[in-house]
C-alpha cells in the first residue's frame, strides 16, 4: 500500500471532519488539539471503513495513533 | 384503518444539573458539552420519585390538558429501563394509579432509546386491528439512579424525563404510514447496566457503562441506511421530508447522521440542550416542543429514528394530521 496515497486518504477524512486542515505526516492530532474526543471516534470510524480494519481506543492510545504516520503504518500492517 | 399521535405531554423532574456542577464534579469541559454535544442542562428525579411517578406525572398532564377522558383508554404500554419493580410490570402500578379501566391492557417493554419508535408501532397495530380505539404509550426511564456522576463519559449525557404520547384512529393514508426496525445483539456490552438484574458480574460495576465509539460507530453505520430503505420502500425521496428527527443522543451524532442523509438545517430537529439524553423520551419531547412552535400542515411527512441500546433501532414514517 502507497504511503503517500493513504496519507492523502486520511487528509481528505480530516478536510470531512474538519473542514481545511494543514497537517504532515508527524502531526500529532489529539496532543496538538487538533481533533477532540468525539472527531477522533468519527476519525477512527472513517478509517476502520474505508480500510476494512478494526482500531480502539486502547490502541489508539498504546500505538500512538493520533499521530499521522503511526497511523499509516498500522494501515499498512492490517487492512484487509 | 390506522393510527396517528394525537396528544403528547412530558414531565421533567425539577432537579437540574448544569454543566458548571458536572465541571467540578466530574471534571467535564463546559464548552465542549455545551457547543459540540449539545447539552446545557438536564433533570434529574428527586430520591424518591421513580418511573412510575415520571410515568403517572406526564400522564396526568395529558389527561388535564387535552380534557380526555381517561376511561376511554384501551392499552397502556410503558417503556423503560428502570420499572419500580422487577415485579409486577411497572404498566399495571400505572394503570391503577391512573384510575384505567380493568379492561385496559397493561404492559411494560424494556428498551431503551429505540423505545419510541417500537413503542408506537406496538400500541399502534391494537389500533390497526381494531382492538382498541385509544392507546397511551408512556417513555419513562431514570438513568439518574444507575449512573456515576464521576463518570465524565455518562453522568453529563443522561437525563430523567416522563412523556406520554396518546394514540388514536385515523384514515389509512395518515399517521404512521411505514416503520422498519433491527436489532444487533452483538453490541449488547456496548450500553450496559451490569449487576442490575438477575444475573451478576463480580467484577463489573453496577453503573451504567457507554462505549461511546461503539455507539458512534453503529449509528452512522447503521441508521442513514436504514432510512433510505424506509424511504425506497415508499417511493419517496428524502427532499419530500419536511422533519426528522432523531434520538437526542447528542449534536455531533446527529449532524454526522444529517451529512450522510444529505438532510438541510430545515429539516434537522436539534432540540436537547435543556434536558440531555433522555432515553426513550427524546423524541416526544423534540415533537411536543415542534408541534407546540411550528405549523405542520396536513400531510407533511415526518420521520422519527430511535437507535441506542441493544444495539436496537427503529424508524417511523408518519404522515402529519
Amino acid at each position: 500500500m502507497n504511503k503517500e496515497a493513504i496519507f492523502l486518504k486520511l487528509k481528505e477524512i480530516l478536510v470531512d471532519i474538519k473542514g481545511d486542515v494543514n497537517v504532515s505526516y508527524d502531526t500529532a492530532l489529539i496532543a496538538d488539539g487538533i481533533l477532540d474526543s468525539l472527531e477522533v471516534i468519527n476519525y477512527l470510524t472513517q478509517i476502520e471503513d474505508t480500510y476494512s480494519l478494526s482500531i480502539s481506543l486502547d490502541q489508539l492510545a498504546e500505538l500512538k495513533l493520533g499521530i499521522i504516520n503511526n497511523m499509516i503504518d498500522y494501515i499498512v500492517n492490517n487492512s484487509q | 384503518m390506522n393510527y396517528k399521535i394525537e396528544a403528547i405531554e412530558y414531565y421533567l423532574p425539577s432537579i437540574e444539573i448544569d454543566n458548571d456542577y458536572l465541571h467540578e464534579c466530574c471534571g467535564i469541559d463546559k464548552q465542549f458539552m455545551a457547543e459540540k454535544v449539545g447539552i446545557l442542562k438536564r433533570h434529574i428525579a428527586e430520591p424518591n420519585e421513580y418511573t412510575s411517578d415520571l410515568a403517572v406525572k406526564s400522564a396526568e398532564l395529558l389527561f388535564e390538558k387535552h380534557n380526555f377522558d381517561r376511561s376511554k383508554i384501551g392499552l397502556i404500554l410503558l417503556c423503560t429501563q428502570n420499572p419500580d419493580y422487577r415485579l409486577p410490570t411497572t404498566a399495571c402500578l400505572i394503570q391503577n394509579r391512573l384510575g384505567l379501566e380493568k379492561s385496559c391492557i397493561a404492559f411494560d417493554v424494556n428498551l431503551g432509546c429505540s423505545g419510541f419508535a417500537y413503542s408506537l408501532e406496538i400500541a399502534g397495530n391494537f389500533i390497526r386491528s381494531g382492538k382498541v380505539d385509544y392507546a397511551l404509550i408512556i417513555m419513562a426511564d431514570e438513568y439518574s439512579k444507575i449512573i456515576d456522576y464521576n463518570d465524565k463519559n455518562t453522568a453529563p449525557i443522561f437525563g430523567d424525563a416522563g412523556s406520554s404520547i396518546l394514540l388514536s384512529k385515523c384514515e389509512d393514508s395518515y399517521g404512521v404510514i411505514a416503520s422498519n426496525f433491527g436489532s444487533d445483539g452483538s453490541g449488547w456490552d456496548k450500553l450496559i447496566a451490569y449487576n442490575t438484574s438477575i444475573k451478576k458480574d463480580a467484577d463489573k460495576s453496577s453503573f451504567v457503562f457507554m462505549d461511546g465509539l461503539e455507539i458512534f460507530k453503529f449509528a452512522v453505520r447503521v441508521i442513514p441506511s436504514s432510512i433510505t430503505n424506509l424511504l425506497q420502500s415508499q417511493n419517496i425521496e428524502i427532499s419530500n421530508i419536511k422533519h426528522v428527527i432523531f434520538h437526542q443522543a447528542n449534536t455531533y451524532i446527529i449532524k454526522e447522521l444529517q451529512k450522510k442523509l444529505k438532510l438541510n438545517d430545515s429539516q434537522l430537529i436539534i432540540d436537547m440542550a435543556n434536558y440531555g439524553n433522555t432515553i426513550q423520551s427524546t423524541i416526544p419531547i423534540a415533537l411536543k416542543n415542534l408541534l407546540n412552535k411550528s405549523n405542520l400542515e396536513k400531510g407533511d411527512l415526518l420521520i422519527f429514528s430511535g437507535y441506542g441500546v441493544g444495539l436496537s433501532w427503529g424508524n417511523i414514517l408518519y404522515k402529519y394530521i
